[in-house]
């Protein structure tokens, strides 16, 4: 616990250095934009080249701010973690965003499609993330069509929050789900095969389990 | 009141970020002066007290947190909008519990930022 501690508060200083990097960046892009409007009229030869470098500038500060939110979360994890209860929503986003470079490396993509709002489960925040991950890489691994999305969503289904990793034909083997069951010891996440999604059901507070 | 009659102060030890921002706003027509840390943002606040003061919770030396304390005790109508991190929405929270007006994450979008000064002009008038 002292090390994953450590890891999370040296990892939350340096996100937060990162988003100042960032702020930095965007805000320079910005000026030279507003730069670029006042002399409009200006003739300048490689305007239009300056424009579209200044939008890419633009579109990877937004998507960076995505990831650094999502590392911020992950790094405050350990803190949270001493919490018993835990927004699977907000776990089931933040483990999507992080799986970004995973699934380009398997060309597929991580879609996160939405969740009920505070859908509290029974468990810490790292042991859930965990769970998600674990869920999400196991699909990932199994042999689909170039370019498939995976769609994870967070579900209250009748008091019990469901996190639910949807993609057309998905397939699991009784060997596979054993393995992931395994692999979930410890994370309250219990794995079950739905027609093309693999779900993990985990305990609501003071209920299903 | 017009943009240009809008008395901001930025408060920010990121020097290239705070004084950027400051150009971008001056292009607007606004005229913003630039604090690097706390205890100045507090003595230009005693000189001249704006309406609005745009601040960074996380500085060295005194805490963005304490600062907004200290100005919301000395001045109440001065507003302050907190700038935090992203996936820092505790201090945000936090920081609204004290009295801030609202609270950003970094980096910032420019137009939603010009509009929050907007509303906080408005509410610093109304005290």
């Amino acid at each position: 616990m002292r090390e994953a501690r450590f890891m999370g508060t040296v990892t939350a200083m340096a996100m937060h250095d990162m988003q100042n990097v960032l702020a930095i960046v965007r805000e320079s892009a910005g000026l030279m934009g507003d730069l670029l409007r006042i002399n409009k009229d200006v003739p300048f030869k490689h305007r239009e080249a300056l424009e579209r470098a200044m939008g890419h500038i633009t579109h990877h500060v937004e998507r960076g701010k995505g990831i650094l939110e999502a590392m911020s979360r992950l790094a405050h994890a350990t803190d949270d973690n001493q919490s018993e209860s835990t927004d699977l929503s907000t776990c089931c986003r933040v483990v999507a965003q992080l799986t970004e470079r995973l699934a380009r490396m398997k060309k597929a993509e991580v879609r996160y499609t939405g969740g009920a709002p505070a859908l509290i489960v029974e468990a810490g925040t790292m042991p859930v993330m965990a769970a998600v991950f674990l869920g999400l890489r196991l699909v990932l691994d199994q042999p689909g069509a170039d370019d498939r999305v995976l769609e994870l969503s967070a579900e209250n289904r009748a008091g019990r929050p469901v996190a639910r990793i949807a993609t057309p034909d998905l397939k699991l083997s009784p060997a596979d789900l054993d393995g992931l069951a395994v692999a979930l010891a410890g994370t309250g996440a219990a794995p079950q095969q739905a027609p093309g999604a693999l779900e993990l059901l985990f305990p609501s507070p003071g209920g299903k389990a | 009141m017009e943009m240009k009659d809008w008395k901001v102060l930025l408060v920010d030890d990121e020097v290239e970020f705070v004084t950027t921002l400051a150009e971008r706003l001056e292009l607007r027509g606004l005229a913003p002066r630039v604090c690097h840390d706390g205890e100045s943002a507090l003595k230009a606040v005693a000189q001249e007290a704006p309406q609005v003061v745009v601040l960074d919770v996380m500085m060295p030396g005194m805490k963005g947190l304490d600062v907004l304390q200290r100005i919301k005790e000395s001045h109440p109508a001065v507003q302050v909008i907190l700038l935090t991190g992203q996936g820092k929405t505790r201090d945000g929270i936090e920081g609204m519990k004290l009295g801030a007006f609202f609270y950003m994450m970094k980096p910032l979008d420019l137009d939603e930022l010009i509009a929050k000064m907007g509303e906080a002009v408005a509410a610093a008038a109304v005290g």
